[in-house]
């Protein structure tokens, strides 16, 4: 295991957490494996909690509430997917992207919460199981005497975000097919299938829902090396309704914006080139040409518009709405794909001041004159949320993670409401020692943007994690309510509210 | 006994340019439906779909095994894939990737169709055994 390897891990934190310069210079000698040299780094620089990952399911607790938590939130569940099991037998993932996707559930009581934690039970998860090890090379990690994998699925690890569907509850990954979860018992009850002729095809980590109870998601064919994508259309029940190949760059995409009549995806200037170990491996930056912008019609499924636009990188959308002719696309904005595919040379370099995190940003789109242009702010915002009851209206209120005075660090250790009309800014620092996951908003009342953000974050000094409650409109208050779990939860990506 | 002796020499001699290959097929994960098991001998056939020797087999255990008998010493390719839904036929989806359980020899790390010789492997005088993983 090399030092790049041991470094790219931690790289990756940068989406949602931190690259530390501290603790990279006494890597071990090149014979240690990334394993041994894990455990010796954890003990000396606590932050690796986030990455440490999870071995079992987590059987329910109950956590009494600090502070009150709000009536209109009694009743509701909150859950979190995100990698975690990240080591078997002795051998530990390099890439944080590639542990097994594992589902938190947090059940809201009037005095209390109970959490409880699963792994889903994808093919792989069961197959590594009996194995007693890892078979399968990840996105980003090389595996000893790996086997070949036939196809995407095969590797499937649910492990990025939740769709809550008709009762069900489904962990997406974004190269294969969502597996359905009870919402209760966390039990893995199969895969869904959309259609036969869909069975194995991407369905990405990032469905959205419009004001009009469509939900809308794509698949990325270029995994397969087909400059394609599939466009689905279901409705509120999860049915799908119509899908369709388009073409599209074969880049790298993660997630789109909906307006009431349009799809808006940006493709980065990357290309995958063949005979790499890992997909990550295989991605190739192109800093000197354009990305690309499409605009895809909702109601034909064919694209209205494809135009060159700047040269970065973008995780995750806003919401996005249409006045006139206009389209205006709030985005996570990163001036290259560093997060992605570089960000472990400058830690190399130790210069981790130049970890770019994404800012917020828009994107402002004139359909008649086809053209695009980038306005961009210097919040640090990543993992952005809205109220979705207004999906393609103008909103004004973004809520998401934030970096404030994190000096040396690339991570997000706070949580802000940012008024992206005026530039007003509603933050509550957790502190250094925090790590924060994605806030989940969840309206109340009538007003757009009134309602409660329910969050994760891992003190890593202490060595636990919190699940808070923040009034939406008032998050420089802080938590309304909050609870320390009795350990540390890997750090997760994306959740859902039931 | 005497007179049978040449007779018995001459099936001897037959066996020695042929073999008999086992297919011990690995990892299946649905004990149903049948294998459909298909043996090349040469690019030509593999491309037109010429099968030197095939076979159909019920599926009831996850390492299920088949023979190809006899094979005359040469070099062979073999498809294979579980018919889960008794169609005849390897289902696939829109893009064409195969949506039931398949294997081939040398369990290649390819990502579609594979050519006769990236599946190739060697049949000589003795009996020998292969693995085909169905996962």
């Amino acid at each position: 295991m090399d030092r790049r390897d041991f470094l790219k891990n931690m790289s990756m934190a940068a989406c949602g957490a931190l690259v530390s310069s501290a603790g990279f210079n006494a890597l071990a000698a090149d014979n240690e494996s990334y394993y041994q040299q894990f455990k010796r780094q954890l003990k000396a620089n606590p932050i690796l909690r986030g990455w440490e990952g999870l071995s079992a399911d987590i059987a329910p607790r109950e956590f009494t509430w600090q502070g009150k938590l709000p009536d209109a939130l009694v009743g509701r569940q909150f859950y979190r997917n995100g990698p975690a099991r990240a080591v078997l037998g002795n051998q530990r993932y390099t890439h944080w992207f590639d542990g097994d996707g594992f589902v938190h559930r947090y059940a809201f009581g009037k005095q209390a919460v109970t959490h409880s934690g699963r792994f889903v039970r994808t093919k792989k998860f069961n197959a590594e199981s009996r194995a007693g090890r890892f078979l399968y090379n990840g996105a980003g990690s090389v595996i000893e005497n790996a086997r070949p994998s036939k196809s995407a699925e095969t590797v499937n690890t649910a492990n990025i975000a939740l769709l809550p569907v008709n009762g069900d509850l489904w962990a997406l990954w974004e190269a294969a097919m969502p597996y359905n979860l009870d919402p209760t018992t966390l039990e893995t009850k199969g895969q869904v299938s959309l259609d036969n002729a869909l069975d194995g095809v991407p369905f990405s980590a990032h469905p959205h829902a419009d004001r009009f109870g469509n939900i809308w998601n794509f698949g990325d064919l270029s995994f397969f090396g087909q400059p394609a994508m599939v466009i689905y259309q279901l409705n509120s029940q999860g049915k799908l309704l119509q899908y369709k190949m388009v073409s599209a760059p074969a880049s790298y995409v993660h997630d789109f914006a909906v307006t009431d009549n349009h799809l808006i995806f940006y493709f980065p200037p990357i290309t995958k080139q063949h005979g790499a170990e890992t997909l990550i491996d295989s991605m190739q930056w192109h800093k000197d040409q354009p990305g690309q912008l499409l605009v895809i019609d909702k109601n034909t499924l064919t694209p209205v518009m494809q135009v060159p636009f700047d040269s970065g990188f973008v995780f995750h959308f806003g919401n996005a709405w249409q006045q006139g002719q206009q389209l205006v696309v709030n985005a996570c904005w990163y001036n290259n794909a560093d997060v992605m595919l570089n960000g472990v040379n400058s830690v190399i370099a130790e210069q981790a001041q130049q970890h770019h995190r994404s800012t917020a940003a828009q994107i402002h789109i004139d359909l008649s004159a086809n053209t695009a242009r980038l306005q961009s702010t210097n919040h640090e915002m990543e993992f952005v949320q809205f109220d979705g009851r207004f999906t393609g209206k103008p909103t004004a209120q973004q809520f998401g993670v934030y970096a404030a005075n994190t000096a040396g660090r690339a991570d997000y250790n706070s949580i802000a409401a940012l008024n992206t009309e005026s530039g007003v800014l509603d933050l509550h620092r957790l502190g250094n020692d925090f790590l924060t996951e994605e806030p989940l908003f969840i309206p109340t009342g009538n007003k757009p943007g009134e309602g409660y953000l329910v969050n994760t974050a891992l003190n890593f000094k202490e060595g636990a994690t919190y699940c808070m409650v923040f009034n939406a409109q008032h998050v420089s208050d802080g938590p309304v309510a909050w609870v320390k779990l009795d350990n540390y939860m890997p750090m997760g990506f994306h959740g859902a509210v039931i | 006994m005497k007179t049978l002796l040449p007779a018995l020499t001459s099936l001897y001699c037959i066996s020695a340019t042929a073999a008999n290959v086992e297919i011990v097929f690995s990892d299946i994960s649905s004990l149903r439906g049948e294998l459909y098991i298909a043996a090349y001998n040469s690019a030509d056939a593999f491309t037109q779909k010429q099968a030197f020797q095939s076979q159909i087999i019920r599926v009831y255990k996850s390492n299920q095994t088949a023979v190809l008998a006899d094979l005359p010493a040469g070099d062979y390719s073999v498809m294979a894939f579980q018919d889960l839904d008794a169609n005849r036929t390897l289902n696939s989806n829109m893009m064409g990737i195969p949506t039931e359980p398949y294997g081939f020899s040398t369990n290649p790390h390819l990502m579609g169709p594979p050519s006769f010789d990236a599946i190739r492997f060697t049949v000589g005088e003795d009996d020998m055994s292969i693995t085909i993983n169905m996962e």
